[in-house]
């Protein structure tokens, strides 16, 4: 080693000292040796970053290393301080499981049972979960801030960025919405996601089950949103499903169009669940995808923010109204029942099959 | 390629390797930097280095004439050519949105609302430093302080990959002389490099990512949802949340350059200790301080002129460094908040230096005085953005009796929360948001519903840490580099660990990219 600049002993004291420096190979070594080493300390955290990522050269390359890395650490025993780290905190390696309900089939005519509306009212607010991706984000903050004042309704939160229904063993949201309506008492949940799902769809440890763009995706991909929705119906909870609104990338906006499909499809046989047409709320004129929406015959707003998916605040308030609107009907407000006690509430069908699918 | 991520630490240390081992041999190492430069740069999106290209061949091109020019009018012919072309460059993907989206809200009501001119323009990451790296070439070459440099070398100051999307913005004059030189391979500041590294992920990763998570966000989401403890707690946190969000970008970047032998300016100095808004200024974003007062502030006059000239050139400055920021009317409100933040610290600097009995309302003019007194102020000699006082002097005799020093603690107080109110401007998506988290601090008194003791412990931590003393971080340096090598890269693996621990899943994108 030899030092940056001369350092000299007859300095005053209080002159800085002089750091030593390092041979540039010296240095390249060091590098390497702390790269080897949090690789091996950290192997837990590679192998998720390489299953979470994109399917591709990058992750063909990164999750056999990490896996391999893992497995040296493992023997060695140096992934210990990661693990015990990760429990303390709560972290989870691996997604936790989840069985989908019995599949719902459609009810005859009268051969349902009905749950009675629950009355809102300010001392029994109607309580609202927003779930999804970033999108569903922004959403339940759109929701909470237009709703703030009201008495008669709270809306929590929940979204996950980067997340959908196609990488359960990044984030599994059928079993966190389970946990969570095990937790927490709502009404209504409000479910927007699919921004993230065009790629090829996994299990919960990471398989490829279907690639994009082939029948068996769909296939799959609806039995995923069936198996939600059919989730959430408990008797107790309806569900919101929020269409992806069109995406300017041309590939991921015809995915957003088959999984849309796949929404309706499946909602339209599900009484709890109520579906907000996104997609042609927030097109163009045309029909197609627009960066600038003229929204009320106003002047024309931006309605995306600068990466082509994401909504502006304008657009937002837009879905958060077209959302509420959506979950009015399932209840009923105290001061419409006290005026008329005719309020139509959809019935929750709790006839059910043995799941097929 | 993000910084704080897997592949950036497995790519960097590949360069790190290669690129000591081509030191010697600048024919080799240059075109290498330049590639790998192009690979960073080009992992977001491989379009825009067709951009960055044709920037880095016109300003080399325009260079040239401008050192070639016969006389001094061609001279200033080809600078403004150059200056002009790179402002309709960041015009264009910068601000064409922006200016259309105004024209339209304006002449709507009118019915004649331009609406054909609606076309998204995709903002390419960095434009704005690479940017501005190249009107301060172009600007120096105009002035002669430099030399023109060769296509590789310019192409290389402009897309060095440490510097290249975030800054610092580094000078031509700073840069280009260190590629003449080989640095010493035996005395690599690998310790202040590693440091720097370490201390900008914990930044980035632990501290920005967890108040943003934990508090700022869900407020300046719903600001209308929240009581005002909340939102004031989350004004406290974005002001913390930028500072580390780009500084620590700035501390992985100045690093990385480090380890490569290439020394970048500082870009931060503890902001948040600053007493003054103009030592804030000096202390914040260095390097666009500095850029400013150098091709805008001193280029619209200075210090020069009358009153009104001065009062207004700061205020230009910090309204055009304001919409440098962002294409959005909040930037450009912040940029005139500090403006006249700056104006108004400078009046009452003025009159609290000038003895009172000879005020300009009751004495000769100031530019009398100044005169008077020999005080002229130079292009030269003004330091900083906004320096106040320095060409008032006051003779200690004439001044009735002193006011009462005041206390340097009321002075950084009053000026972070004047820079964190700022800061709700800049954070905020429109400004009626930015209306609604101000006026809802002031009016929505409550229990708060996001306030937690991690939270305050986080923000008093990250501005205490500001006020220790340099030498504490120093002398930690000095020690540690006096450890062997082995024992610095177990120890920064350690650091990574931790980062690795604490940190989120997943590592959003910096601030600054945006801009």
């Amino acid at each position: 080693m030899t030092a940056t600049t001369p350092s000299s002993n007859d300095e005053p004291v209080a002159a800085p000292r002089v750091r030593h420096g390092m041979k540039a190979m010296t240095a390249w070594k060091a590098a390497v040796v702390s790269l080897v080493l949090f690789s091996l300390l950290a192997s837990g955290s590679l192998v998720k970053a390489a299953r979470g990522h994109e399917r591709g050269w990058q992750r063909d390359i990164y999750l056999p290393a990490a896996n391999g890395i893992d497995r040296l650490a493992n023997l060695l025993s140096l992934n210990r301080p990661l693990d015990w780290a990760n429990g303390a905190l709560h972290r989870d390696d691996v997604e936790p499981d989840i069985q989908f309900p019995p599949v719902t089939v459609p009810p005859a005519s009268g051969s349902t049972t009905t749950v009675p509306p629950r009355v809102i009212s300010a001392t029994a607010p109607l309580r609202v979960g927003v779930f999804g991706d970033s999108q569903s984000k922004d959403l339940g903050l759109a929701m909470k801030s237009r709703k703030a004042k009201d008495p008669t309704i709270s809306v929590y939160q929940q979204g996950q960025v980067s997340t959908g229904l196609a990488r359960p063993d990044f984030y599994n949201w059928p079993a966190r919405i389970q946990e969570f309506l095990a937790d927490d008492d709502v009404d209504a949940v409000v479910f927007m996601t699919g921004s993230n799902d065009d790629q090829t769809l996994q299990d919960r440890l990471g398989n490829a089950v279907a690639r994009i763009g082939t029948p068996e995706w769909s296939e799959e991909y609806r039995r995923r949103v069936a198996g939600l929705m059919d989730l959430v119906n408990n008797g107790q909870h309806r569900l919101v499903w929020v269409e992806v609104p069109l995406v300017r990338d041309p590939e991921l906006g015809a995915t957003a169009k088959i999984i849309n499909q796949i929404v309706r499809d499946e909602a339209a046989s599900r009484q709890w669940v109520s579906v907000v047409d996104a997609e042609a709320a927030l097109a163009g004129p045309d029909g197609a995808y627009s960066d600038f929406l003229e929204l009320d015959g106003k002047a024309p707003v931006r309605c995306r923010r600068p990466d082509g998916v994401h909504l502006t605040s304008e657009c937002l308030e837009e879905l958060s109204d077209m959302v509420f609107d959506a979950i009015a009907p399932f209840f009923a407000n105290e001061v419409a029942t006290t005026t008329s006690t005719t309020t139509a509430v959809p019935a929750i069908p709790t006839t059910t099959v043995p799941s097929g699918r | 390629m993000l910084f704080p991520t897997l592949t950036y630490a497995i790519f960097f240390v590949l360069v790190l390797g290669v690129s000591w081992k081509l030191r010697p041999r600048p024919r080799l190492w240059k075109p290498f930097i330049l590639v790998v430069s192009y690979i960073f740069y080009g992992w977001w999106n491989p379009t825009f280095l067709l951009l960055l290209a044709a920037s880095q061949v016109g300003n080399t091109v325009m260079g040239y004439g401008i050192a070639r020019a016969p006389s001094d009018d061609r001279r200033r012919w080809w600078v403004r050519v150059a200056v002009t072309a790179n402002l309709v460059l960041l015009g264009f993907f910068k601000y064409y949105g922006f200016f259309v989206e105004s024209l339209i809200s304006l002449l709507s009501p009118l019915h004649l609302a331009p609406t054909p001119l609606l076309i998204e323009v995709t903002l390419p990451v960095g434009i704005s430093f690479f940017t501005f790296c190249a009107i301060s070439y172009i600007i120096d070459l105009g002035r002669q302080e430099i030399e023109p440099a060769n296509v590789i070398d310019f192409s290389l100051y402009l897309s060095f990959f440490p510097h290249l999307v975030a800054g610092p913005i580094v000078r031509a004059s700073e840069f280009l002389p260190q590629l003449k030189r080989l640095p010493n391979p035996n005395a690599v500041d690998a310790t202040r490099g590693a440091r720097l590294i370490a201390r900008g992920l914990i930044k980035k990763v632990i501290v920005a990512s967890f108040l943003s998570q934990a508090i700022v966000d869900p407020v300046f989401g719903a600001p209308g949802a929240y009581r005002s403890i909340d939102i004031i707690v989350a004004i406290y946190a974005y002001a913390v949340q930028i500072y580390a969000d780009f500084s620590g970008y700035t501390d992985i970047a100045i690093g990385s350059a480090l380890l490569l032998g290439i020394k970048f300016p500082d870009n931060f100095d503890r902001p948040y200790t600053a007493a003054t808004i103009q030592d804030f200024w000096r202390r914040w974003h260095m390097t666009l301080s500095r850029w400013l007062r150098d091709y805008l502030y001193i280029p619209l006059g200075g210090n020069r002129g009358s009153h009104f000239m001065i009062y207004r050139n700061l205020f230009l400055t910090m309204l055009l460094g304001g919409l440098w920021h962002g294409a959005e009317w909040t930037f450009v409100i912040w940029g005139a908040y500090h403006g006249i933040g700056l104006g108004v610290e400078r009046w009452v600097g003025e009159r609290a230096t000038v003895p009172r009995n000879e005020r300009a309302d009751r004495a000769p003019k100031l530019s009398r005085l100044r005169s008077e007194l020999g005080l002229e102020s130079t292009v030269g000699e003004v330091p900083v953005i906004g320096e106040g006082g320095d060409f008032v002097m006051a003779e200690p005799n004439d001044v009735l009796p002193p006011r009462r020093e005041r206390s340097p603690w009321v002075g950084r107080a009053m000026v972070f929360h004047f820079v964190a109110i700022g800061w709700v401007l800049f954070r905020s998506d429109s400004l009626a948001t930015a209306g609604t988290v101000l006026w809802r601090a002031l009016t929505a008194w409550g229990s708060p519903e996001l306030v937690t003791p991690l939270i305050l412990v986080t923000i008093l931590a990250a501005i205490g840490v500001q006020y220790l003393p340099q030498r504490v971080g120093l002398t930690l340096e000095w020690r540690v580099s006096s450890l062997p090598p082995v024992v610095q890269g177990v120890g920064f693996a350690l650091v990574l660990l931790v980062v690795d621990i604490l940190g989120p899943q997943g590592v959003a994108p910096f601030i600054y990219f945006q801009f």
